[in-house]
C-alpha cells in the first residue's frame, strides 16, 4: 500500500482557512471595534479585514518576513492604512502607532479597473488555465503533484502544459490589447 | 516543445532574471530585432499580474468564506453577539 506523504493531507486552502478561522477568533474583534469607532459598518469591517487578511498572508509567504510584534497588532495596522485609503478624509482621524507607521499596502493591491476586466473575461474563458498557474506560481505545487491534481500522466506533459496555459493567456490579453489602454511597455 | 512554447519557456526565465548573462544578452538582442517577440514578452508580463490577481481573488474568496461560517453557526453566538454589539 502506497502511504501518503504528509504534506499531501494538508492542502494550503485547509492551512489558510485554518488561520484565517484563528484570525477571525483573535483579530477581528479588534479591527471591528476601530471601524465602529470610525463610524463604520459590520459590512466595512468585514471588507477591511477580509483583504487585510489576504495582505497579511502575502506578506507571511515572502522568506523575509519576520514579524516581531503579534499577528493581531500586525493585522490591525494593516487595517487602519485600508481604512485610511478607503476614507481618505479620516487620514488626521487616525492614530498609528511606529509598527503600524512601518506597515505598507502593496502597490498593486486595488488593481487598475483594465486589470479586473481582463481577469473576469480569463475567469470564463481561461478558468482551467488561470487555475493550474495559480497552483504552479502561488501554491507552489511541485510539478509532479500539479501533474496529479490536474490530470496529467507524466510531469514532462504537465510542464507543457504550463507554458500552453502561459501562451494562451498571453494570446487572449493580446487579442484585448487594442481594447484595453493601458497595455503599454 | 514547440518553438513557440520554447520562447515562453526563455521568456519566462528571462523575465524572471533567471538566464545566464550570455543568453539574457542573446535574448535583449532577438528583443531589438523581433517585433513580435517584444510584444509576446510584455504581454507576458501582463500574464503574471493578471495570475497574481486571480490568486489573491481566490484568498479573499477563502476569507469571505470563513467570514460566512463564523457568522451562520450558532456555534459562535457569543462571538456574533459581541461584534453586533460594537454597529448597534
Amino acid at each position: 500500500m502506497e502511504i501518503m506523504e504528509p504534506d499531501t493531507l494538508v492542502s494550503p486552502v485547509m492551512e489558510r482557512t485554518k488561520l484565517f478561522e484563528e484570525l477571525y477568533t483573535t483579530a477581528f474583534p479588534g479591527v471591528a471595534r476601530f471601524i465602529s469607532k470610525m463610524n463604520g459598518t459590520l459590512e466595512d469591517a468585514a471588507d477591511i479585514f477580509q483583504d487585510a487578511l489576504v495582505i497579511f498572508y502575502e506578506k507571511s509567504q515572502h522568506e523575509a518576513f519576520d514579524i516581531s510584534a503579534s499577528r493581531e497588532a500586525y493585522i490591525m495596522g494593516i487595517a487602519k492604512h485600508l481604512w485610511i485609503r478607503k476614507f481618505a478624509h479620516d487620514r488626521k482621524k487616525v492614530s498609528l502607532d511606529h509598527l503600524e507607521a512601518s506597515i505598507t499596502i502593496p502597490d498593486d493591491f486595488y488593481p487598475a479597473v483594465n486589470n479586473e476586466k481582463l481577469l473576469s473575461l480569463l475567469a470564463r474563458s481561461g478558468q482551467k488555465c488561470l487555475e493550474l498557474l495559480q497552483a504552479f506560481y502561488y501554491e507552489k505545487l511541485p510539478m509532479k503533484k500539479l501533474a496529479g491534481k490536474f490530470g496529467f500522466v507524466t510531469e514532462r506533459s504537465a510542464t507543457v502544459q504550463k507554458y500552453k496555459c502561459l501562451e494562451k493567456v498571453r494570446d487572449t490579453i493580446k487579442e484585448k490589447a487594442f481594447t484595453y489602454e493601458d497595455f503599454t511597455e | 516543445m514547440r518553438t513557440s512554447l520554447n520562447d515562453i519557456a526563455l521568456a519566462e526565465r528571462y523575465i524572471a532574471g533567471k538566464l545566464s548573462p550570455e543568453d539574457a544578452l542573446v535574448f535583449q538582442a532577438r528583443l531589438l530585432t523581433e517585433p513580435l517577440l517584444r510584444w509576446n514578452v510584455a504581454a507576458l508580463r501582463k500574464v503574471y499580474i493578471v495570475v497574481k490577481g486571480y490568486h489573491r481573488k481566490k484568498i479573499r474568496e477563502e476569507a469571505a468564506a470563513v467570514h460566512r461560517a463564523r457568522f451562520n453557526d450558532p456555534a459562535h453566538a457569543a462571538f456574533q453577539q459581541q461584534i453586533y454589539q460594537l454597529f448597534q
